[in-house]
């Protein structure tokens, strides 16, 4: 009843503290069209130059959102921005600097990828913003629809890039494999939308919250199957088993500057949102939404890390590797409404899966050579001894993402881990620890690869030589992946902040 | 001491090597073999000469303060009330000083050696960077203050040490050993991480001064707290490679020989030792642990005392050596005489390297032989090595006198003085007396003395000065360390009063005594004559008539004879008990096995693991319409699955 | 289930035909997807099942009295639209490189 007295706003132009709160989003959506205009006018010589334009857009938006950090603390939007369609808080700005960090590493590497590849064309740098844009919209998305559209917003765009290279069938493949499989995963995503609206009475999280909190919606099986077609949505962009089966196809046939850009940022962004709504619109689902979850959890880690045993393609093997992560996140988002632990967790993990997948993709991408990508695991036999610096960058990555100490992969998997056994989940973290053993396997079998003698017969890979932008960011991953492991609490204290900041509070 | 200054000395103590490591990893492989020659042992040196600043240290504080904990910065923090925040912390400590100076002093010792060991292998940076990470890496297990960073440097020495085992890649045995190494390794961490929960569970805390403080929140002699220290000791045994976890430790010599005296005599294995010695406020509560460490650690030192009797490798031959003396030592640090066992640690670890180097000389000039029986006579071809390894196998055999004795004989004086259980085990500790007066001059007569058996002994020559002096300096302590420590109430006792800050009592938990004057005295007569027995039924047999090792089988009771022969079937009988079981669980019998069980048990796991992943791959079907059907048919269970919970309810 | 008392609004027992209407289309999509091999035409299964949703949306909102579920209905047709529009030239792409117009042939990557 109360639902249907709830006021409904008559339509008045944003405030000035909307647009604030939305801030990194304009800027970057703002950048995104200007882009395209300046593609017009760059001559194709030059198109390096969009990419630069491209990173300082990403530098300003990166500034507004360290800015906003700051500024959402202080201010009252304790209901988000735009009527509560928006969530102005630290949780989405987190996820926004974890994403705007990948986006700049993936532009820094693209100009010369492309080149080789004779992809460098000036809307890829337009789409690359648009997604961004996305999945920045889709971390502070504080309603269905809002969530719905920026879902939308970032998946054609990475459609569109995984099928960049018009002449390779792979590429095509992939991105028309991505585009049917994912609006397939969108319906499902909206049925359960429809259906948790049609219960609730509400679009906007809070109020869903209020409602589901206050028992004005009581829990039934129509309630029940939005939120689990919901899980089916978020678990296809997330990449968890068993709506994974699309991962490593595209990732292999997508150009892997764009497979670097889409493992990280698609499943940072997307997980955001599931935590967002699972974690703090639903919380008091939770008995039910826990199983289904955990049963996705246990599925992704076990399916990932055993599929990822047998590749021999290396963006194959990163595929499932990216699979199994998911499955690990997971678990802190199955133990997030009992224990704080859980979000932060899941948080510290996102930034450093991040950073450390991205770097082990751009491994891949700057090594490439003309026409041909690095995908092979013949093709990295013997890198060390011609590349110690990056084949040593390569295996710090290898470690972390099997969850060596002392990287940041290590402490992911430790605080997801420590938060599963604290709120009553140790076969979860069991199943977790026993997983990452058999990770080990095809994680070292690539460090092993590196360092092993190439064979004298074989014919000889030839790598690129590494630029300063490729090497820069190859520095940048590593020192990220160490400083985190070493210095912990610097990252931990900023996911603990943005925890504590997310909306909707109850 | 202040503070600042250890935080100053810990710092420089850790960075110096891993400062080497990073230069030998990163330039080393261009700048040359001169400079990872420098960068690798320089850094070790100067570690060395920090760590005897902090030693002279140590020395010098009063007695109330000779233990100090240095917080470094917080490593991790799980906001108030959690127990799981770790800072990295520092202990310096007289048993922290100790085990420091072993570490940089015999490890910057081996450094100088492997210069000339290694000096015609390509892989020479990488060899070094690996060595010094292996220092830093050991030196963070001794010296953390925190049982999270104690776990981290017990993996990372774990890691080292796979990476030392498998440095000669190309060959196909290091690559499994190193690979068994590993794996048994691991589950010796997974023991640790788990007694690591159960202690949070309880203190709160994971920080080493909070855990001793708070031991009384434990019930003494509790079934708890004995879990605990079990899971400690399976940790330590895997480490320290006792029974049952003992069977890597002979297969890891195929790794190049300085690095079997620095890691798989002196240091990496001898950390279970020095696991249960720092946790002995747990261990003194909990005497069944106590007493199931002492039987696990006498127990291993007779079987690998036997074992050791009939293999034909030299570096095996020592290996088993290394496994029964720190037999010994668990068997010390089982029964609370925690000072002895770790004198007796220091002085092995001289004593052992000392073998290994020397050992290494012989290999090295015979162009890589290990088989003894292909050797003899070599005293007259390498006057030093032979002169130095009787110095090291006299400390080893227990002659009066020399390192190894005082040791030895202080050692099995406190089993001799306990009741019960304990003077049983005394007697076992006699009879592994005669078996290693019998094994150790067994080697050395086979390998100096006699007929030189092939031709390449006549074409050896002794060692250049570079791997001749650090074996030199070592033998010296062989002969002379042992003299700070008598075994007799009222003489000098420098390693126990120096050690009494840390164990509180002079060497003492709740089951050994200090033995007296007169159990004291009679121990060392018989441990001596034990040892006498086997050093001259040792000349006997292979000086005088140097029988084959068939000889000697025949010679040994049928049954010791096929038990040391065989390793006591150690490999069979994993090969039967988990193996088979598995391999029959995972319909993966394969058909053609290599001999070797642990091998092959290690083998057929990955197998059917992989197996599984060709099943999860074959999935993989690259069509839409399959990967379509599985979301469905998963979306289609959720549904089922959340209208059933409601009828259900 | 929250149940509405306004005479004005779709009456009560109106709701669960178009609820099952719509469910049933979504299957008809469902179906569609799995069985057809045709891109073009499981991308109209795609269509249908988002039309599903729309209708499941507007009933809702109209059994709700609540504008958002229309709203909502709109936004869904854009973006259908959007995806139609980056789907075709996919799928002429693909034409174009010489493949069969058939899902189950796009199986190049395995392994």
């Amino acid at each position: 009843m109360m639902a249907l007295l709830a006021a409904v706003p008559t339509l008045t132009p944003p405030t000035g503290s909307d647009i604030v709160g939305l801030l990194p989003e304009v800027i970057l959506g703002g950048a995104f069209v200007i882009l395209l205009l300046l593609d017009l006018i760059t001559p194709a010589s030059r198109r390096t130059w969009l990419a630069a334009f491209s990173v300082v857009a990403i530098v300003a938006a990166f500034g507004t959102t360290v800015w906003g950090w700051f500024d959402a603390y202080n201010n009252p939007h304790v209901h988000g921005v735009f009527f509560g369609a928006f969530a102005y808080d630290r949780f989405g700005l987190f996820i926004n600097g974890v994403l705007l960090t990948s986006a700049l590493l993936v532009v820094v590497i693209s100009p010369q990828y492309l080149n080789r590849r004779g992809l460098h064309y000036g809307e890829y740098y337009s789409l690359i913003l648009a997604a961004t844009t996305g999945m920045m919209l889709l971390a502070g998305a504080a309603s269905l629809m809002v969530i719905f559209l920026s879902v939308e917003l970032l998946s054609i765009s990475l459609y569109i890039l995984s099928g960049f290279s018009r002449t390779d069938e792979r590429s095509q493949e992939a991105a028309l494999k991505y585009l049917l499989l994912g609006g397939f995963a969108s319906a499902f995503l909206l049925y359960g939308m429809a259906l948790v609206y049609g219960e609730t009475g509400h679009t906007q999280l809070e109020q869903i919250a209020i409602a589901i909190h206050s028992g004005i919606a009581t829990v039934d099986p129509l309630l029940l199957i939005g939120v689990v077609l919901m899980l089916v949505g978020f678990a296809f962009k997330v990449s968890a088993a068993p709506f994974h089966m699309w991962t490593p196809d595209v990732y292999q046939g997508a150009p892997t500057s764009v497979t670097a850009f889409m493992s990280v940022a698609t499943k940072v962004a997307a997980f955001a949102a599931l935590i967002r709504v699972f974690s703090f619109a639903f919380p008091d689902l939770y008995p039910q939404w826990q199983t289904a979850v955990v049963f996705v959890c246990i599925l992704s880690m076990v399916w990932g890390n055993l599929a990822a045993l047998s590749q021999t393609s290396l963006k194959r093997m990163l595929a499932y590797s990216g699979i199994a992560q998911a499955g690990y996140i997971l678990i802190g988002v199955a133990s997030s409404p009992h224990d704080a632990g859980g979000t932060i967790g899941a948080l510290f993990y996102l930034a450093a899966y991040s950073l450390t997948n991205l770097g082990a993709f751009a491994v891949i991408t700057i090594m490439s050579g003309r026409g041909e990508d690095l995908d092979r695991y013949a093709s990295i036999r013997g890198l060390a001894h011609r590349r110690p610096y990056v084949a040593a960058a390569m295996a710090l990555f290898m470690l972390s993402l099997a969850g060596f100490p002392p990287t940041a992969g290590f402490f992911g998997k430790f605080l997801v881990f420590s938060a599963a056994i604290k709120s009553g989940l140790m076969p979860l973290a069991l199943w977790g620890i026993a997983t990452s053993a058999v990770s080990i396997f095809y994680y070292l079998r690539v460090v092993l690869l590196m360092y092993a003698k190439p064979d004298a017969d074989a014919k000889s890979y030839e790598w690129s030589k590494t630029t300063v932008s490729g090497g820069a960011v190859v520095a940048f991953t590593t020192a990220g992946t160490l400083v985190f492991g070493v210095f912990v609490t610097l990252l931990y204290t900023v996911a603990t902040a943005a925890q504590q900041g997310a909306l909707p509070r109850l | 001491m202040r503070v600042d200054t250890v935080q100053v000395l810990c710092g420089l103590i850790l960075l110096l090597p891993l400062a080497g490591c990073v230069l030998n990893g990163l330039v080393g492989p261009r700048a040359g073999r001169k400079f990872v020659n420098l960068a690798g042992t320089l850094s070790i040196l100067a570690s060395f000469i920090v760590a005897c600043v902090m030693f002279g240290h140590v020395i010098a504080a009063d007695a109330a303060h000779k233990a100090i904990t240095v917080h470094m910065w917080q490593w991790l923090d799980l906001g108030t009330g959690a127990n799981l925040s770790a800072g990295v912390d520092f202990t310096l400590d007289p048993l922290s000083a100790l085990m420091v100076m072993v570490i940089t002093g015999v490890g910057f010792l081996i450094h100088v050696y492997s210069v000339g060991y290694m000096k015609h292998d390509d892989g020479v940076a990488r060899f070094f960077a690996y060595m010094n990470f292996f220092i830093f890496s050991m030196l963070l297990l001794v010296l953390a203050a925190d049982l999270v960073i104690l776990i981290v440097g017990w993996a990372l020495v774990a890691l080292s040490s796979y990476l030392l085992i498998g440095f000669w890649y190309q060959r196909p045995s290091a690559v499994l050993a190193a690979r068994k190494a590993f794996i048994t390794q691991v589950i010796g961490d997974v023991a640790l991480v788990v007694a690591a929960f159960m202690i949070a569970g309880k203190v709160n805390s994971l920080s080493l001064p909070t855990i001793f403080g708070g031991v009384g929140a434990f019930d003494k002699g509790g079934a708890y707290v004995t879990g605990i220290c079990i899971l400690l000791a399976i940790g330590a045994f895997a480490k320290s490679a006792q029974f049952p976890l003992h069977t890597w430790l002979p297969d890891a010599m195929e790794g190049p020989t300085p690095v079997s005296a620095l890691i798989h005599a002196a240091t990496m294995v001898t950390a279970g030792v020095y696991l249960i010695a720092r946790f002995h406020p747990l261990f003194d509560i909990a005497p069944t642990a106590q007493l199931i460490v002492a039987c696990v650690g006498m127990g291993t030192a007779l079987m690998a005392a036997i074992t050791a009797l009939s293999q034909i490798d030299i570096k095996r031959v020592i290996a088993y050596s290394t496994m029964s003396q720190i037999g010994l030592m668990i068997f010390a640090v089982g029964m609370g005489a925690y000072s002895v066992g770790m004198f007796h640690f220091t002085t092995h670890a001289i004593f052992k390297a000392l073998l290994f180097l020397a050992a290494g000389n012989v290999i090295h000039a015979l162009g890589d032989e290990q088989d003894i029986r292909l050797m003899g006579g070599l005293a007259g071809k390498m006057k030093w090595t032979a002169a130095i390894f009787a110095a090291g196998s006299v400390s080893l055999a227990g002659f009066p006198l020399v390192s190894g004795w005082f040791s030895k004989e202080a050692l099995l004086g406190f089993g001799a003085n306990g009741g019960g259980l304990l003077l049983a085990l005394y007697f076992v500790g006699v009879a592994v007396n005669i078996l290693t007066g019998l094994y150790a001059f067994r080697l050395y007569f086979t390998v100096f003395q006699g007929k030189p058996q092939t031709a390449r002994v006549f074409a050896a020559k002794e060692a250049p000065m570079v791997m001749l002096a650090p074996v030199a300096v070592l033998g010296v302590g062989a002969l002379f360390f042992g003299w700070i420590e008598w075994p007799f109430p009222g003489l000098w006792h420098l390693m126990s009063d120096f050690l009494s800050p840390v164990f509180h009592t002079a060497a003492s938990g709740p089951l050994a005594q200090e033995p007296g004057w007169t159990v004291a005295s009679l121990a060392l007569v018989v441990g001596t004559l034990a040892s006498l027995i086997g050093i001259g039924g040792a000349f006997r047999l292979w000086y005088q008539h140097r029988p084959d090792a068939a000889v000697v089988a025949d010679r040994l009771p049928r049954l010791v004879s096929l038990l040391s022969l065989h390793k006591f079937y150690f490999d069979e009988m994993y090969d039967a008990l988990l193996v088979r079981p598995l391999c029959a669980l995972a319909r993966v019998m394969r058909k053609t096995v290599e001999p070797g069980g642990m091998d092959r048990w290690v083998r057929g796991t990955s197998g059917s693991v992989s197996e599984m992943g060709f099943i999860a791959r074959d999935t993989e079907t690259g069509l839409i319409r399959d990967y379509a059907v599985y979301m469905v048919a998963a979306a289609v269970l959720g549904v089922v699955a959340s209208a059933l919970l409601w009828f259900v309810r | 289930m929250i149940l509405s008392a306004d005479p004005f609004l779709l009456a009560p027992d109106a709701f669960p035909p178009l609820l099952g209407l719509s469910a049933l289309l979504f299957s008809i999509g469902v179906a569609g997807v799995l069985v057809r091999r045709n891109p073009l035409v499981v991308f109209m299964s795609i269509e249908l099942m988002l039309n599903a949703v729309n209708l499941a949306f507007i009933s809702f909102g109209r059994f709700l009295n609540s504008e958002e579920g229309q709203i909502f209905a709109f936004m869904v047709i854009v973006v259908a639209a959007a995806e139609v529009v980056v789907g075709l030239a996919l799928i002429t792409q693909i034409f174009r490189i010489g493949r069969r117009l058939d899902v189950d042939d796009l199986n190049e990557m395995k392994l």
